[in-house]
């Protein structure tokens, strides 16, 4: 889910945008010098490559209601949060213009959330259980997917206090979060098998290619 | 049974209703230029999976095949 079209007041959208803009400056900037390295021009695909497909499946969940999941996870693990703000973005402009999900006005938000914020937690999980590659990488997929709408809750929050104060904003955003995390939280460990088993083949393949060319 | 009691509605769509709840006087001030109908919206995810599935598929396809 992204926050849908118009329904972010302008000045959050204006403050989502301005948020997300220097990420996506320096992940471009990032990008563009990784792309001359053939292996990473390959990861850089596969991330992309898998946040298309995961981020058009609309599934559905638990609590009755769908959602879909996010895909950033190989990409965050690859290449941090910033090339994953690039390239969620890519796929959040496709959908926002042919498929009238999110939209441009709550762009930034919803690059804010599933581009940066959300991979950022995944990203400090995998940091954190590098050891265990496998695990590392599932793990920071989930987080990444679950955070993703953890985020969208309290931007939602932000914008819709039930009351006028501090209260109001953590009451809006139990509630929004009771709707997503729990939807989310089946479809982010779906997703996260799915994540192991791509990087996996892919990247255990490069690694193998590259030893037997030295 | 159990499956056609439940709306699989979006999760995006109850959180419009939340918000409306939250706030009764929001109207979204923006509308999406293009809104595709049901049958051609399917049709334009698939396409975004057809568009992954094929960058993902042709390089672990080429990887495999790699002596």
């Amino acid at each position: 889910m992204h926050i849908a079209e118009g329904f972010l007041p302008p000045e959050w959208c204006a403050f989502w945008y301005i948020f997300s803009t220097p990420f996506l400056i320096y992940g471009a900037m990032k990008i563009k010098s990784k792309i001359t390295n053939r292996t990473d021009k390959v990861l850089l695909a596969v991330s992309i490559g898998f946040i298309f497909v995961l981020s058009a499946m609309k599934m559905p969940s638990v609590t009755g209601s769908c959602s879909h999941p996010t895909g950033t996870g190989i990409a965050v693990v690859l290449f941090g949060p910033a090339i994953t703000a690039v390239l969620s973005a890519i796929v959040l402009l496709y959908q926002a213009l042919l498929l009238a999900h999110g939209g441009i006005t709550t762009l930034g938000a919803n690059i804010a959330s599933m581009g940066i914020i959300g991979p950022f937690f995944g990203w400090i999980v995998y940091r954190i259980a590098k050891k265990n590659r496998k695990i590392a990488v599932f793990a920071a997929t989930a987080v990444a997917d679950v955070m993703t709408y953890v985020v969208t809750s309290i931007q939602l929050a932000l914008a819709f206090p039930a009351t006028q104060e501090i209260g109001g904003i953590i009451e809006s955003a139990i509630r929004f979060l009771a709707v997503f995390a729990i939807t989310q939280i089946p479809i982010a460990i779906l997703e996260s098998f799915l994540a192991v088993a791509v990087f996996d083949q892919v990247v255990k393949r490069l690694e193998a290619g590259e030893v037997s060319r030295a | 049974m159990i499956f056609a009691l439940l709306s699989w509605i979006g999760a995006d769509e109850i959180a419009q209703e939340i918000i409306k709840e939250i706030n009764p006087n929001f109207e979204p001030w923006f509308n999406p230029i293009f809104e595709p109908t049901g049958e051609l919206e399917g049709f334009l995810f698939s396409v975004q999976v057809a568009i992954g599935a094929l960058i993902l598929g042709y390089i672990i396809g080429r990887l495999h095949g790699r002596p």
